[in-house]
């Protein structure tokens, strides 16, 4: 494989994580989250931190950085407690704003420079290949894939989904919202730290540019275009989205106003996302 | 400085009303998150300077800017909000971004990425009273703002459209079986609001003399800010917290130097709000005048 196939292949890997993630978030407990880079954003320059400031080895910072992920989410996740949807869609794009100012303004976190000479992933003592290391992603996208999975038919996602259904019932039902939109939030901060620990991994250098709000969208839009609460969706969303622009390459002034009108055209003729079951690919398939 | 400091928050915070009020507006009918009203606000912004350019007269601009805004506005709600009402107000928030981003990317097509600035003659030269200074643009820009909320006030309080519009946002069903056509009234409420949209890009172009593709950016995500704080479809609340958020934006840059980047002084002011109030600071007056 070229290349270029590999490193497409490695970036649709990682927007898997992150899509998986935001659909814990999003598609099963039904918290609006606009601010998903930011969590990424702090899974990668935590490992990025750990790594070249501090001198800790890869696994330990690693591991490190995906628990620091997952404290803050959950402390992020404690305002949404607090304020109703719309309020909390737009907190969330607050706090991804927040996040991207404190990067890049402060001197710690690299500034406006970013991160650089961040490690490869390494067996032994030399850094492995690009194909190793996609290998690795997918490993890890299969991990995402299977909890994903096990979340869905387990008592803990039979929770969660109810309260993304209707609030009061479940919780008459002895369902407490508080602790398992918290555990949404866990879970789906602690893929996106992984994710981030790819990243920042596999690009050796990061800056706040890369988690910018616009990212945000992106990931909520691999999402619902897929089709939230299903786990096939989001995968096909991250393909999808990933593989666009680079379709557009050729014609690339154009690239951000197709990608508007896509964006456009599928809320508009796909509400409910093309893995739905509403959807246009389960409809095809009942037909057949 | 401190009055100094003052006016100019005072300055762009009325801007910033004007295109918060309208989404306040907007989501107080639709419980739409109207990304996309930056988008008209662009576009008022690139019309008026057009308007401009062919007769130099700032009122043919302003009128320029009103009426492709309203065009620009309407033709969003009919063919992209009004078919996704029903679904989860997720989709057409996306919706709405893709709008958004279409129309910064078209704009950037047609006119180029460049900075474009008013030829600069018209309203140059300075007001100096004791040690405050204001431009004559300035004086300008503060002066049309206060007129357009003024004509806001008149219309939301004052007018028949004005009842029917708090009716609509109170209960849609409910208006409609009064024999009040929702529909029509929606349509309405967007030419409101896009309108002062567009004559807020008209007056940010003049006050800064400069007009680009991207300047829709800051404006659409600081006036969802706005309108939190304000209490998401309280158009009073949202002119207030615009103020507010003008006037603690130019004392945090020119009083404190805060090292923060300006743009995300809005959100924290709002993250600190949520936490104390989280309906919003009107709950602040409503208690305490309604009890």
């Amino acid at each position: 494989m070229s290349g270029y196939i590999v490193t497409l292949l490695i970036t649709i890997g990682i927007y898997m994580i992150l899509a998986l993630s935001l659909n814990i978030i999003v598609g099963y407990a039904g918290q609006v989250s606009l601010g998903h880079a930011a969590f990424w954003a702090i899974g990668a320059y935590s490992f990025a931190i750990l790594t070249t400031k501090y001198g800790i080895g890869f696994i330990e910072a690693a591991f490190l950085a995906v628990l620091i992920t997952t404290v803050v989410g959950i402390f992020l996740g404690l305002p949404s407690l607090r304020v109703s949807e719309d309020f909390l869609a737009i907190t969330t794009i607050g706090i991804n704003f927040i996040a991207y100012g404190v990067f890049n303004t402060f001197n710690y976190f690299g500034g406006a420079m970013g991160i650089g000479n961040i490690p490869f992933i390494q067996i032994g003592a030399n850094p492995v290949s690009n194909f190793t290391f996609m290998i690795i992603t997918y490993l890890f996208v299969v991990v995402v894939i299977a909890v994903s999975y096990a979340i869905k038919r387990s008592w803990c996602g039979l929770a969660i989904f109810s309260i993304k259904d209707d609030e009061k019932a479940a919780s008459s039902c002895g369902v407490s919202p508080f602790i398992f939109k918290l555990i949404a939030f866990a879970i789906g901060s602690a893929f996106a730290g992984i994710a981030g620990v790819l990243y920042s991994s596999f690009m050796g250098f990061i800056s706040a540019g890369d988690f910018s709000f616009a990212v945000s969208i992106t990931i909520l839009a691999m999402v619902v275009i897929g089709g939230e609460g299903t786990i096939i969706g989001p995968i096909f969303g991250a393909v999808l989205l990933v593989l666009l622009p680079e379709i557009f390459r050729p014609i690339h002034s154009y690239r951000m106003l197709l990608y508007g009108l896509m964006l456009v055209v599928m809320m508009r003729f796909q509400p409910k996302g093309f893995f739905a079951k509403e959807g246009v690919v389960w409809k095809l398939l009942r037909k057949s | 400085m401190l009055l100094q400091q003052l006016i100019n928050g005072l300055t762009i915070g009325g801007v910033y009303a004007l295109i918060a009020m309208g989404l306040a507006l907007v989501y107080g009918i639709l419980r739409i998150i109207h990304v996309a009203h930056a988008g008209v606000y662009v576009v008022g912004a690139y019309s008026g300077l057009y308007g401009f350019y062919l007769t130099h007269s700032l009122i043919v601009a302003a009128v320029f800017s009103v009426v492709s805004a309203v065009v620009v506005g309407v033709l969003i709600e009919v063919f992209i909000y009004l078919p996704l009402i029903g679904f989860s107000p997720l989709i057409s928030l996306i919706a709405s971004i893709g709008v958004f981003i279409s129309i910064e990317e078209g704009i950037r097509l047609i006119f180029g990425p460049y900075i474009k600035s008013f030829p600069a003659d018209t309203l140059s030269g300075v007001l100096s009273f004791g040690s405050i200074t204001i431009s004559k643009v300035q004086l300008f820009v503060l002066l049309l703002s206060i007129a357009s909320i003024a004509v806001i006030w008149f219309v939301t309080n004052k007018t028949k459209f004005g009842l029917i519009l708090k009716a609509v946002s109170e209960d849609m069903e409910l208006a409609e079986s009064f024999s009040i056509n929702s529909k029509k009234v929606l349509m309405y409420a967007f030419a409101f609001g896009s309108a002062f949209a567009g004559l807020a890009g008209l007056l940010v172009g003049l006050y800064f003399n400069s007009v680009y593709p991207s300047m829709g950016d800051v404006p659409a995500y600081k006036s969802l800010a706005i309108i939190v704080v304000g209490g998401m479809s309280n158009i009073w609340g949202a002119f207030v917290a615009a103020l507010l958020i003008g006037i603690v934006e130019a004392f945090s840059v020119g009083v404190f130097n805060l090292p923060l980047p300006r743009d995300s002084i809005a959100f924290i002011f709002m993250v600190i709000v949520l936490m104390v109030k989280p309906q919003g600071i009107m709950d602040i007056f409503s208690k305490r005048v309604g009890r």
